[in-house]
């Protein structure tokens, strides 16, 4: 019951934000005021039939599930149109693939290295209780990790990102290094 | 004047560039791994629903009553009697998996398993090697050691990497959220096919993705942040995130444990909890401890633990509301990766949405080649092979199942995935024709159909059992969607002129 008004706000409030999109002048802000102010009171407001952790995480959940459903609704659908072009047969580019793989597997390694030692340091040096450190620590360095990928790929200059991760990584060990010592 | 529903990155176009590009090489680059992650992720979500398929002949307990438990504990006690260090777990019927079942363990690591009957009694336990293979498949990808956990982990920072940088690479993608444009050219209806999930299910990939990084990657995490968080005092971590075993002294017999006072008891310290496991250490000695354990269904929690004595006496307790933020943390990481805390509405919503992950995943590439194809440079080999590689798992998937069912164990079934992954792969390299990733494709559809035709042939008597409804309807559904596009885009059949 409950997990059905969740996931129909979330088509209402995709409704409204859509809605708000399409119009302009005040009624557009206001439109938007109410698709939020909907998403908002939902994610609150499931806390009290489904539990206060719990709730907000199911509205998290079938929101998103509702917007789509929104979405889906209003595809547009078109006559396809296969139109292409004869294929080229120019030889390219395997060897460049293997390199660009072989550059992506350096960044996972050396952003694993800089994003793990940078968690370690934070575990070693923020107050507050052990299991705390470690877990708030670990969640950080997962999300480090991932943010260094995308980073270093975007560099795209793959010496100079691997230097700078390998910066991070030695300075975050030294700094892990002067805690215990 | 198109307005602005949500925050709109302004963004310059060499970054953008250079994020797309960085976006696409690591999307191109990993793209196989985090498929098949995330479609054995989506159909493990059906983990116990799956179990009760595959062995519907198991006895079914709806209700556990104490002297259902007492005549369960006293027969594995009997069972066990030459097991040394004896440990007894029952893991009581949850909704997606109605039954009692009975493990017994020694301290030798010797683990045995039987099901309760509802009258009273204990069967053996019949396996589920299909069940088995797809959770092994989307938790250590069948490899030894930690190497497969940590690839999976690896697989979910790198789909967190995907995710920001797929944000940051398409800074309308707030803008035309609500643009979903299906047939004409099939890069743009590819391109807002894989913006608009993308968007919408953000939040929900981005738990999934990140909760998933720390099951994976735990071992190491462990290794290293603990390692500096404890100075090195490795000892100290069991105690922080387990209750600890209570052990007392006593090697002299004493009766088993009293059920109906231990029930009591735990309804008193829980009152609105409901248990979901009991374990008895050391079974009639003095020193025998009860645990049970007790979820309360509004908590994002695995449960709180009750350990009692064999009179009753309560000795340990480890409550959620008493834990610390990141004790609780772990809770929720398990929790919400799984997506069993919330019934079926959450569930089913965890299998579209990872569902949308794996089309995500699909068309990125798709929309790689659909590019290249439209710049005059199609990427001919890969045109064939990705398809094929899409559509060889759901079928290696099928024959393993039917397999299964057909009394197969599940030692031969990772080759044998492999083997069907393979020669799929072999057919898109060598079989010049286009239609070949829509040969393997309508191939998996009827081989999924197969396996629900082959489980109404095995366990006739069984079809109307809920689990058995879920997975054979959801089974006919996804064989439709599977069979009839091509089918109705005239790949198979030629249309007349």
């Amino acid at each position: 019951m409950a997990g059905g008004i969740v996931f129909l706000s979330g088509v209402l409030s995709a409704g409204l934000l859509r809605s708000g999109q399409l119009r302009s002048g005040g009624s557009r802000f206001w439109l938007l005021l109410v698709a939020w102010s909907v998403i908002a009171a939902t994610i609150a407001l499931s806390a009290y039939p489904l539990g206060a952790v719990r709730g907000p995480f199911i509205a998290l959940t079938l929101l998103p599930l509702g917007a789509l459903v929104f979405v889906a609704m209003k595809l547009q659908v078109k006559p396809a149109r296969n139109k292409s072009r004869s294929p080229a047969v120019a030889p390219r580019g395997r060897f460049r693939a293997l390199k660009g793989f072989a550059h992506v597997l350096g960044v996972c390694i050396a952003s694993a290295l800089a994003a793990l030692l940078a968690g370690a340091a934070v575990a070693a040096w923020v107050p507050g209780p052990p299991a705390d450190r470690i877990v708030f620590s670990g969640i950080l360095a997962a999300i480090l990790w991932a943010a260094a990928i995308a980073w270093a790929l975007w560099m795209n200059r793959p010496v100079r990102s691997l230097v700078i991760l390998l910066a991070v990584a030695l300075t975050s060990g030294l700094l892990w290094f002067a805690k215990t010592v | 004047m198109t307005a602005r529903v949500l925050p709109r990155l302004k963004l310059k176009s060499g970054f953008v560039r250079d994020m797309l590009h960085g976006h696409a090489v690591l999307g191109l680059s990993f793209a196989a791994l985090i498929y098949v992650v995330c479609l054995s992720g989506t159909i493990v979500v059906f983990y116990f629903e799956l179990r009760s398929w595959e062995t519907p002949e198991v006895p079914v307990v709806q209700t556990v009553s104490p002297e259902l438990v007492s005549s369960a504990l006293e027969e594995a006690v009997t069972k066990g009697e030459d097991v040394e260090g004896l440990h007894i777990h029952l893991r009581f019927p949850r909704e997606a998996y109605p039954r009692l079942t009975v493990e017994v363990e020694g301290g030798n690591g010797e683990r045995r398993f039987w099901v309760a009957r509802p009258e009273g009694g204990l069967v053996p336990s019949v396996e589920a090697p299909f069940t088995d293979f797809m959770s092994g498949l989307h938790v250590y990808l069948h490899q030894p050691g930690i190497a497969g956990s940590s690839i999976i982990g690896l697989s979910g920072i790198l789909t967190i990497a995907a995710l920001i940088s797929g944000v940051l690479s398409h800074p309308r993608m707030f803008k035309d959220a609500f643009k979903l444009r299906w047939g004409g050219a099939r890069r743009v209806q590819e391109a807002d096919l894989h913006l608009r999930l993308g968007v919408w299910a953000l939040p929900f990939h981005f738990i999934v993705s990140l909760t998933g990084a720390l099951l994976g990657l735990a071992g190491l995490f462990v290794g290293v942040i603990a390692f500096a968080a404890l100075d090195g005092d490795m000892e100290k971590l069991g105690p922080l995130f387990s209750p600890g075993q209570v052990v007392r002294e006593g090697t002299a017999p004493a009766p088993l444990p009293d059920t109906a006072r231990i029930f009591a008891a735990a309804a008193e310290a829980a009152p609105s909890s409901h248990i979901t496991d009991i374990e008895l250490d050391r079974p009639g000695t003095a020193g025998q401890t009860v645990a049970v354990t007790a979820v309360d269904p509004r908590a994002l929690s695995y449960g709180d633990v009750y350990v009692f004595s064999g009179d009753g006496t309560l000795l340990q307790r480890s409550e959620m509301r008493a834990l610390s933020a990141g004790q609780k943390m772990l809770h929720y990481i398990s929790q919400l990766h799984f997506g069993w805390f919330g019934g079926w509405p959450v569930k089913l919503a965890y299998v579209l949405l990872g569902l949308a992950l794996t089309v995500i995943t699909v068309n990125g590439v798709s929309i790689w080649l659909a590019k290249k194809r439209a710049k005059g440079l199609p990427e001919l080999l890969w045109e064939r092979v990705w398809p094929c590689f899409v559509w060889s798992q759901p079928l290696g998937f099928a024959v393993c199942a039917s397999l299964s069912l057909a009394g197969f164990g599940g030692d031969f079934f990772v080759p044998l995935w492999l083997g069907v992954t393979a020669a799929a792969l072999l057919a898109g390299a060598l079989w010049q024709s286009g239609k070949v990733g829509a040969w393997v494709r309508v191939l998996a559809g009827l081989a999924l159909m197969g396996v629900v035709c082959f489980h109404a042939l095995r366990y006739p008597a069984w079809q109307d059992g809920e689990a058995v409804l879920l997975i054979n309807a959801v089974s006919i559904i996804t064989a439709l969607c599977i069979i009839i596009p091509p089918a109705y885009r005239g790949f198979l059949l030629r249309r007349p002129a």
